[in-house]
């Protein structure tokens, strides 16, 4: 120590520090410790060489992939980042449930449980016999709700947003004022409770709000085609009827396919003489097949009931005719093996 | 030197050229000095050539960075100070994750060494044992009065704080070193 300022408190040095003033022996420990080596010559050249290899191996790569990495990682943490994000959005948005973002296939046994209730097979009095028309065939068992979905998701913004099929038409580049976006979420909550979740009950809760918030409004034909849907599932069939009826009183398009539901309806009820009336009208309206510009689903759908329904009254040349009539229009029909076996043109 | 350092990174169409220039001028001139800090901050467990080697390395790749604006001593043991640092961490860790306890004196010792050599090395074990439970920033200061026998001022130069810091790190340093040191050891 040069200066008397720079002696710290314990001792100048604790090298300094006499044998009986140094109990712990830290003195003799840094006294020890002053001596140290030196690096050999030959150590001093290896670790110049060493030093020269490693300065000359550095080349592109770590200037390269360091980077490449960090920006890699970047964009792989940001994309998860965004995707969660985006999920949570969603869902706040539209109340979508944890891992419903897709459409999830309901089991076929849940569907068949809140199915409608199977009508017996109908068939011809004479021939062909009673056996030929398949059992679960009957328009009302295989076409009301799948034409149900079909009609309900034409708003193609609700379908699409549930999951189901849109309707190109219905796809507007509008942007919803913030009224018609509330009643969108809830139609669309209500689209799938019903047919992801399989909750038809909850979803006529659901419609039920809706059309107490929004009465007489813009959605609501979709919100009714709804809830026909949801009674069906739960099988309150005379309900979905009477629902129907309401529908069918105030003229819109598409109420052949309407009356066509309607018909299927009181098939599955067995009122055989109600469904022949709806799809002979729902036949002979606007789009039925003799317009000329009918390619609707519902068309198929009412000649298959129609031949039912007539084989089913007794009307046996008259089932026959309509089997042909179907056969002829729709000879790869959904229906047509069905109409066939009834013919007796195939076993 | 230190135009040597700063030229040498000024130039980079000439980069293998420079760096030969920069290595033979900082290793030839820095080495003792480097390599007597290594020694002294790592104490006898330390793999000293590796450590020259690191803080070497470095320099010459960061030469660009060096200003001129502190002493390239001061620049030169900055960086020994973290390399040292840094191999003490992960000394620490890799012993803490294998359960080695202990110095690791007896692995390096030669069998063959005389006797006061060997009880010098243990002498140095202990102490570093000791140093090593202090903070870093105070067993550097220690060091570096104690075992380098620096003066207060050298020392603040060197390691870059005012030399009120030193003696406050110094003061504090050995009342830890003492705490870990324990009762006596004998003479």
């Amino acid at each position: 120590m040069s200066a008397s300022n720079d002696k710290p408190s314990i001792a100048d040095r604790l090298a300094d520090l006499r044998a009986d003033a140094d109990p712990t022996g830290v003195g003799r420990l840094v006294r020890c410790a002053a001596t140290i080596d030196q690096a050999s010559a030959g150590t001093r050249q290896l670790v110049k060489w060493r030093i020269r290899k490693t300065l000359k191996r550095r080349g592109w790569g770590p200037a390269v992939l360091r980077p490449t990495l960090v920006v890699a990682l970047v964009f792989v943490s940001g994309g998860f980042l965004g995707a969660t994000i985006h999920r949570m959005a969603l869902r706040v948005v539209v109340g979508e449930p944890h891992g419903a973002h897709r459409p999830v296939r309901e089991p076929a046994a849940r569907r068949a449980a809140r199915a409608p209730v199977a009508t017996p097979a109908p068939s011809l009095p004479a021939t062909p016999p009673p056996s030929v028309w398949p059992a679960g065939n009957t328009p009302a068992e295989r076409t009301a709700p799948r034409g149900l979905r079909a009609w309900a998701a034409a708003p193609g913004a609700l379908a699409a947003a549930a999951g189901a099929p849109a309707a190109p038409q219905a796809t507007s580049p509008a942007t919803p004022s913030s009224g018609e976006a509330t009643q969108q979420d809830l139609l669309v909550r209500a689209i799938r409770q019903l047919r992801i979740e399989g909750s038809p009950g909850v979803a006529l809760a659901s419609l039920d709000d809706y059309q107490a918030r929004f009465s007489a409004s813009a959605l609501e034909p979709e919100a009714e085609a709804l809830r026909v849907e949801a009674l069906l599932a739960l099988g309150r069939k005379e309900q979905a009827l009477a629902a129907v009826d309401d529908l069918l009183a105030r003229p819109r398009p598409g109420n052949d396919g309407r009356r066509v539901l309607r018909g299927e309806i009181q098939m599955s009820l067995g009122a055989w003489r109600d469904a022949l009336t709806d799809f002979e009208v729902a036949l002979a309206g606007p789009g039925g097949p003799e317009s000329g510009r009918s390619t609707a689903g519902f068309v198929e759908r009412a000649l298959w009931g129609r031949a039912v329904s007539r084989g089913r009254l007794g009307d046996e040349s008259g089932a026959r005719a309509a089997l042909e009539d179907y056969l002829r229009r729709f000879p790869q029909g959904r229906f047509a093996a069905g109409a066939a076996r009834a013919l007796g043109l195939r076993p | 030197m230190k135009t040597s350092v700063r030229n040498a990174a000024r130039s980079p169409g000439t980069a293998t050229k420079d760096l030969d220039e920069a290595l033979e001028h900082l290793y030839e001139r820095y080495f003792p000095l480097v390599d007597r800090w290594v020694r002294r901050l790592g104490g006898p467990a330390a793999d000293v050539e590796d450590l020259t080697h690191d803080v070497f390395v470095i320099a010459l790749r960061r030469r660009a960075e060096f200003r001129g604006e502190a002493r390239l001593t001061t620049w030169l043991f900055r960086i020994t100070d973290r390399v040292v640092a840094g191999r003490r961490r992960r000394s620490l860790i890799r012993r803490w994750l294998f359960a080695r306890h202990g110095h690791e004196l007896a692995d390096r010792s030669d069998p063959h060494t005389a006797l006061d050599e060997l009880e010098r090395r243990e002498q140095n074990a202990r102490l570093y044992a000791a140093l090593d439970r202090l903070p870093h920033a105070d067993r550097t200061v220690l060091i570096l009065y104690e075992l380098e026998g620096m003066s207060g001022q050298d020392v603040a130069d060197l390691v870059g704080i005012a030399v009120n810091a030193v003696w406050v790190r110094l003061f504090r340093a050995r009342a830890k070193l003492l705490a870990a040191l324990g009762g006596p050891v004998g003479t």
